[in-house]
């Protein structure tokens, strides 16, 4: 082995001077077993160099982990409709809920609205008709009334045969 | 990009990016999740992934801006490179590879890089460990070709005056 070459390598080296390929060969150079005891000392420099590269690495399980990472990556669409499905599903849940309770607030508050409708409101156009169905009306009430009059002069009989009663009662 | 090109052409840049991260994260898991990240990123763009000139490139420089990230945002007590340097058993604590532990040299080394300014610490691990170009490196740390270039001298310059303060008077 050229020590001498080495050497200029060297001076070169540590100049910054030197080629990719003539650090490679001080490498491989120091990694081997002919280094002269004067150049040992840059030995344990280069050994680690070398040593860093073999020694520093990552494992297949981190291989495994990346590979299984982009597998899942690279089947997107699957997982998106299952996504997509599900909020549709909540979507349509909620728009089954609002038409549901929609359907018992009509049934319960605004037909009920309806009924109440026809005394709350004009049922007749005509306000002639209007006044001759009042009339009617209340000629139905006053004829009831008046029967009912004549029914209650029958019991007033009774009560003036009792004031009868009670005055001949008073001069005994 | 199939699934296959994806595991031909870009899983194999993991390590590099990995020892990449963990420069800047200093802890395992950390830098494992960033490169899962980059690499899920990569996939994600795999059609804009052929108008880039050199795609590892571009990986590094995202694992960077992420590391970086990361650490911003985890609020790390990220001390500062001068302390350290000095701080030795905070050093070991955080050396990641166990074999290298048991190697007192190797842990060193370990440290004496970690030990240099950040500029200079990822100059010589793009460089020197994973063997970029000065373009490439250029592109990954968005510096220019100067900047790249100072950083390297320096680093290099700081390294071999350890390694001979080491060889002559045994400090660590």
């Amino acid at each position: 082995m050229d020590f001498d070459k080495i050497e200029q390598l060297l001076a070169k080296y540590w100049e910054c001077e030197t080629t990719l390929e003539e650090e490679q060969e001080l490498k491989k150079f120091f990694n081997g077993t002919q280094v002269p005891p004067h150049l040992k000392e840059y030995v344990p420099f280069f050994t680690f160099l070398e040593f860093e590269k073999k020694t520093s690495k990552l494992d297949d399980v981190f291989d495994k982990q990346v590979i299984d990472k982009i597998e899942a990556l690279s089947k997107p669409k699957k997982g998106k409709v299952v996504k997509l499905f599900y909020d549709m599903a909540r979507v349509a849940a909620v728009v089954l809920v609002v038409v549901t309770a929609g359907y018992f607030v009509k049934e319960e508050y605004i037909d009920k609205k309806e009924e109440v409708k026809p005394y709350l409101t004009d049922t007749f156009e005509d306000p002639q008709a209007a006044f001759e169905e009042t009339k009617k009306a209340l000629q139905m009430i006053s004829a009831n009334f008046k029967r009912g009059r004549e029914e209650a002069r029958k019991v007033s009989v009774f009560n003036d045969a009792q004031q009868k009663a009670k005055d001949i009662d008073s001069e005994l | 990009m199939s699934l296959e090109t994806f595991k031909m052409r870009v899983l194999p840049v993991k390590d590099k990016l990995y020892r990449f991260a963990f420069r800047f994260l200093k802890n395992e898991d950390e830098a494992r999740d960033i490169v899962q990240e980059v690499l899920i990123k990569v996939w994600n763009k795999r059609e804009e992934m052929h108008h880039l000139e050199n795609m590892e490139a571009w990986c590094m420089r995202i694992t960077r801006n992420m590391s970086l990230d990361r650490l911003k945002s985890k609020q790390y007590k990220y001390t500062d490179s001068l302390q350290e340097g000095f701080d030795m058993s905070d050093g070991e604590e955080q050396t990641p590879y166990r074999n290298v532990e048991s190697n007192d040299t190797m842990a060193n080394i370990n440290r004496l890089i970690a030990s240099l300014p950040e500029k200079q610490r990822q100059v010589i691990q793009l460089r020197d460990v994973e063997g970029y170009s000065y373009k490439e490196i250029v592109d990954i740390l968005e510096l220019d070709m100067n900047q790249v270039k100072v950083n390297l001298f320096r680093a290099r310059k700081s390294i071999k005056e350890n390694l001979v303060n080491i060889n002559a008077y045994g400090l660590r």
